[in-house]
């Protein structure tokens, strides 16, 4: 009995070490180890033997069981190991072909900067709006400080519609400016305001750097305690944001008739980081002496406040806003030599962004 | 509104150290922005003033002398060719290194001592051509330029000589400070920016000395309002000719041309002060009149510009007894202008209303530097001082004498204007303590009258402040006090601040929230955004079947090209298409816009954001392009979760739409827009071959719709089993028609989903055949085989008997 234990133990874990492959030795083991097996007999002839041999011969047969079974996982873990050693030959790919094209669409460049523009104020807690492209004369130029024939008007090269005067609010344009949505969103009446109005706006200009459509924003923040400081604080986050944390701002002083203190903001230049002098010396062609105009922003009046239906003794606003095309040009690597391809839908244009 | 100055001119009137660059930025920051600079007088480099000692035949050549020439510190002996030689005469000396152009003509070359015929010669005598200056000193061929008329000493470098060790500043100067728009001007601000002294002191008008016998003239205005005053003198003697240097040189700096020494006065008044002058020759006038009236019926003038302009009653004109003279405030006329011959002249200094200038420059098609000015709105208060610095001019460089009173017609007499000022009001704008004694010193600084009020009101500090005759137009209100404080003070003095307050309650209106994410879905599925213009033109309108009389049109268009508010996308598309089908022969885009609907009366038109969604591609791609554009459709309105039905357009009669191939989108009973492919003809006329597919429909509406439900429904416990199921049925049966017969009669069957469309091989003529995947599933147990075939029977029975469809083998 002890030799035969000892016999099949060698038998099996030979056939066990020459299984060839792991469904070899699955069938190794079925065969050697199953309920018909050899060695599933011998045990079963254990019952006939006497209570001293039994102990003995089954302490033996425990022995081989688990010898075998060692043996069959060892070979289970080299057959395995040898199975993925091989698996970069047997299961190799062309990788180097080119992937299947997902269909490939785009979204207009404004459509991108108004995007940016949006997400930029929104953490600053400014709502987008949008309010009327053909809007009345009032909100357009009357509501902010620029009575009929106030030459401030001709600043803005605007349309007019075709189309009955109203009796209060005057002529229909077709607005050259985010501006007049600010003075709608007073007559709302709901305080604090912070919106961020943008819409399509209209000036009678065609030529390399005009389009007679374009994009403006336009921001507001009416509240108790508004500073100029705060104008400064928002426009340096969008400059820092929009731009790049190493641009610089400026305000210099201008003029507007809707607000007061006005102010035209400038950005350092991208190219010449500012200095408004190229490597080498040569005067820098994009920028004034090393600083772009962004746009116009400023104190609101306290006539457009009184306009607009709020009490300038306990409230100020600050507004800001321009063109999103000029901003989005001024953005370094994206340089339109002429403007008026942004709308000519040109795909060969349209596909690159 | 931008000018050119030099930077000397300003420093006449200020006391200023700074370097050119650290002026431009710094005034920048504060007042008028310097945009460009550009530095002068590094052309006379190596240049400089020699004084002829001694004039010596040259041993070889007859034309030639050697000209002994004091430098300064030593003497050089020149070789020179210059006709006009002669002892003491100063001269220009370019020594080696100076570049000048031979004979004047060429490029400028480096200078080198060399020897000239055997002599050596230290340098090169110039004439006025070989250095540039041959506009400002004209003289004949072989002569140097005299230099005589220079107090510079032999040695001095030639660009300090000319004055011109100096930058030349393009200015912006906005539009509400005409007075800052001169050289005077600018010296005040910089005196209030840089605070240092500002030295200029206003000329007075000489009292007539009693032994002249005054000319006579007349001055009559009808207009007081147009023309709120109206100053002018007589001035005897004059001697017309060019001007001296300095006022040459001035001029050109500041990019105006010099014509004769008394209009360059007018200009550079002009320049200095901010006031427009003109000067009459006082012999051309007829009755020895003047007279400001408004243009009579066909009156006409020739300008000095050379144009001859027909007047109208609105235009605001200068006349003597018989005719207009000047168009007040834009332009004098050619036949009183100054001649060479003038002896005497009338100097004008007036003030005229901005918008009745603006209004007649832009009637005449007609813009002077002089207009620029009125335009903006000048003060009566500065006629004065500019005629007075006119006659001091005059009598300094053409001779004149003033023969007669200054005659002086004004509106009103001079009013002090005032406001109060709280500092407590300016620090709250400002937003920082600024102490009241620096808000005090930068508005005296500015030329403001600053007195405190008393008794004090409740303990704050409140000032009186009057404003300067110059600033009158400009400053409306205390308002305008603290920006003046604060632009002083230095916005670039202050903090940065995020604002602190509360946020306001305001959801984002949903319809733009949806305008933003259907932008990137659609570009997520491969369709390219396109942005056309909103203004169309009629033909464009027509070739799409809209009618333009149906939409609002521009009173100004600025062409006929953009003449007409677009009533939908679709005509910008098909002009897109064909535009780009050449080299894209399909493609796939859409857009998101404004259209807008006409209202009758005083209204504004309905702005509508309207959603195009489109594809196009080659004739015979028909049906694969409608079921892209409806396949998009119906899945954005699932993201959107809203319900729209989709009924085959049988009501409109419509150019635009293929009838065969279009529906009608609703929401409800709503329409809210169609979905079909663009009508052959329609596309003809835009010259597309090919097909266009398109969906138009209103966002807003559709937002506003109720959403559908959304609600959990619980993973199924027992699995869906699927099967195929193919029919034959005959070629006028749609689809739509299938899955309604279908559907509702089986309890287990949860989807039928189309997968393939057949006709050809295999299929009899007429008939086609649809594949469907069938869904079943029941909720309390799996369904056995036999079931399903029974389902399935009852299918085939059903289609069988409703639309002669059949089973495909």
């Amino acid at each position: 009995m002890k030799d035969k234990l000892l016999k099949l133990k060698d038998k099996i874990t030979k056939a066990v070490v020459g299984a060839s492959n792991l469904s070899d030795l699955e069938a190794v083991e079925v065969f050697n180890l199953g309920r018909k097996s050899e060695f599933s007999q011998a045990m079963k002839e254990l019952g006939g033997l006497s209570e001293g041999e039994r102990r003995e011969i089954g302490r033996l047969a425990n022995e081989v069981k688990q010898e075998i079974d060692a043996a069959v996982g060892r070979r289970r873990l080299e057959l395995q190991r040898a199975r993925f050693a091989s698996l970069a030959d047997q299961d190799r790919i062309d990788v180097t072909v080119p992937g299947v094209e997902p269909p490939k669409g785009h979204l207009h460049l404004t459509t991108q900067a108004i995007d940016d523009i949006v997400g930029i104020f929104s953490r600053l807690g400014f709502t987008r709006v949008r309010h009327p492209e053909v809007e009345w004369d009032w909100f357009t130029f009357e509501s902010l400080n620029m009575p009929p024939d106030h030459p401030a008007r001709d600043e803005w090269e605007t349309f007019f519609v075709d189309a009955p005067s109203h009796r209060k609010l005057g002529k229909m344009v077709l607005t050259p400016h985010t501006t007049s949505g600010s003075a709608r969103e007073l007559k709302k009446g709901r305080l604090p305001i912070r919106m961020i109005n943008i819409s399509k706006t209209y000036r009678r200009q065609i030529d390399v750097s005009h389009t007679p459509m374009f994009h403006q924003f336009e921001g507001l923040l009416v509240d108790r305690g508004v500073t100029v400081t705060h104008l400064k604080g928002v426009l340096d986050h969008f400059a820092h944001e929009f731009f790049g944390p190493d641009r610089r701002t400026r305000l210099r002083p201008f003029h507007f008739r809707f607000t007061e203190p006005s102010f035209e903001v400038d950005i350092s230049c991208g190219i010449c980081g500012g200095t408004g002098r190229l490597e080498g010396g040569s005067k820098c062609r994009l920028c004034k002496e090393g600083w772009l105009e962004l746009g116009g922003a400023g104190m609101l009046h306290p006539n457009v406040l009184k306009a607009g239906g709020v009490d300038p003794d306990e409230y100020s606003a600050l507004a800001f806003g321009w063109g999103v095309e000029r901003t989005m040009m001024m953005r370094s690597g994206i340089m339109v030599d002429d403007i008026r391809v942004l709308y000519r839908s040109d795909f060969r244009f349209l596909n690159q962004f | 509104m931008n000018m050119l100055v030099s930077y000397n001119w300003i420093r006449e009137f200020v006391g200023l150290k700074e370097s050119p660059e650290d002026f431009a930025r710094r005034i920048s920051l504060s007042g008028p922005s310097v945009e460009r600079l550009y530095p002068q007088g590094s052309q006379f480099d190596g240049m400089v003033i020699g004084r002829i000692v001694e004039v010596k035949p040259h041993p070889n050549a007859d034309k030639l002398k050697i000209a002994v020439t004091d430098l300064g510190t030593e003497r050089s002996n020149i070789v020179c060719g210059g006709s006009n030689l002669t002892v003491d005469m100063k001269v220009v000396v370019a020594l080696s290194g100076a570049m000048v152009r031979w004979h004047g003509s060429g490029e400028p070359v480096r200078l080198e001592s060399t020897e000239i015929r055997g002599v050596r010669s230290d340098g090169m005598i110039c004439g006025a051509n070989e250095i540039g200056l041959e506009e400002a000193f004209p003289h004949a061929e072989r002569e140097i330029l005299d230099m005589s008329w220079c107090k510079a000493k032999p040695g001095t470098r030639l660009a300090k000589a000319l004055d011109l060790d100096d930058t030349v500043f393009d200015i912006e100067v906005t539009t509400n400070r005409p007075d800052a728009f001169s050289a005077v001007g600018l010296a005040r601000e910089a005196a209030a920016i840089f605070e240092v002294p500002f030295l200029h002191k206003e000329a007075l008008v000489p009292s007539l000395a009693k032994s002249v016998d005054p000319l006579p003239l007349t001055v009559l205005n009808d207009e007081l309002k147009l023309c709120t005053r109206y100053q002018a003198v007589v001035m005897d003697g004059i001697e017309v000719g060019p001007s001296p240097w300095w006022l040459k040189s001035r001029l050109h700096l500041a990019g105006i041309r010099s014509i004769n020494n008394v209009v360059d006065i007018t200009n550079y008044v002009m320049l200095e002060l901010g006031q427009p002058m003109h000067a009459f020759d006082y012999d051309t006038l007829t009755g020895n009149t003047i007279r400001i009236r408004q243009a009579r019926p066909k009156e006409s003038i020739r300008l000095l510009d050379g144009s001859q302009k027909s007047l109208a009653a609105s235009h605001l004109v200068i006349a003597d007894e018989d005719k207009p003279i000047a168009v007040a405030g834009v332009m004098g006329g050619e036949d009183t202008g100054v001649t060479d011959r003038t002896k005497r002249i009338v100097f004008e200094a007036a003030t005229f209303d901005p918008v009745s200038v603006r209004r007649t420059g832009r009637d005449l098609d007609l813009r002077s530097d002089s207009s620029l000015r009125f335009e903006k709105g000048l003060p009566e208060e500065q006629t004065q001082t500019a005629l007075a610095r006119a006659i001091e001019l005059c009598q300094k460089v053409a001779c004149g004498r003033m023969v007669s009173t200054v005659f002086d017609l004004r509106s009103t007499p001079h009013k002090k204007v005032k406001y109060s000022f709280r500092p407590e009001r300016a620090e709250q704008l400002i937003g920082v303590k600024v102490p009241t004694v620096r808000m005090v010193k930068i508005l005296k600084s500015l030329g403001f009258g600053v007195t405190r009020r008393s008794p004090f009101r409740k303990g704050k500090a409140l000032y009186d402040v009057e404003v300067p005759y110059w600033r009158v137009r400009d400053i409306e209100g205390e308002r305008d006090f603290a920006e003046e404080i604060a632009r002083i003070y230095g916005y670039s003095n202050l903090p940065s601040e995020i604002p602190n307050g509360e946020l306001p309650v305001d959801p984002v209106d949903p319809v733009l929230l949806s305008e933003g994410q259907l932008k990137r879905f659609f570009a997520s599925l491969g369709f390219t955004e396109i942005l056309n213009y909103s203004l169309v033109s009629s033909e464009l309108l027509a070739k799409a079947g809209y009618d333009a009389k149906d939409c609002l049109r521009l009173s100004n268009p600025l062409s006929s090209d953009f003449e007409f508010l677009r009533p939908s996308l679709i005509p910008g598309l098909l002009e897109t298409v064909n535009e780009n089908s050449g080299l894209f022969p399909d493609g796939e885009v859409f857009e998101i816009s404004n259209v807008y609907i006409k209202n009758a009366g005083a209204n504004l038109p309905d702005e509508r954001l309207v959603v195009l969604l489109a594809a196009y591609g080659p004739d015979d791609d028909g049906d694969r392009l409608f079921r892209r554009v409806k396949g998009v459709l119906e899945a954005e309105f699932g993201v959107m979760h809203r319900r729209v039905e989709m009924c085959r357009e049988v009501s409109v009669e419509s150019r635009l739409w293929n009838p065969g191939r279009t529906v009608d989108l609703y929401v409800g009973d709503t329409a809210i827009g169609t979905l079909g492919e663009i009508h052959p003809e329609v596309l003809e006329s835009f010259g597309i071959d090919g097909r266009v597919c398109t969906a138009e429909f209103d966002l807003s509406v559709l937002v506003g719709a109720a959403a559908t439900e959304t609600r959990y429904q619980p993973i199924p416990l027992f699995p869906p089993i699927r099967r195929d199921l193919s029919v034959i049925v005959p070629e006028a049966v749609e689809y739509g028609a299938v899955e309604t017969a279908i559907s509702g009669v089986s309890d287990v069957l949860r989807e039928i989903r189309l997968f393939d469309i057949y006709a050809g091989e295999g299929i009899p003529d007429g008939h086609k055949s649809f594949s469907l995947h069938l869904t079943f599933r029941h909720d309390d147990r799996t369904l056995t085989a036999e079931e399903i075939d029974g389902e399935v029977g009852k299918i085939v029975k059903l289609l069988a008997g409703k639309l002669q469809a059949r089973l495909r083998d």
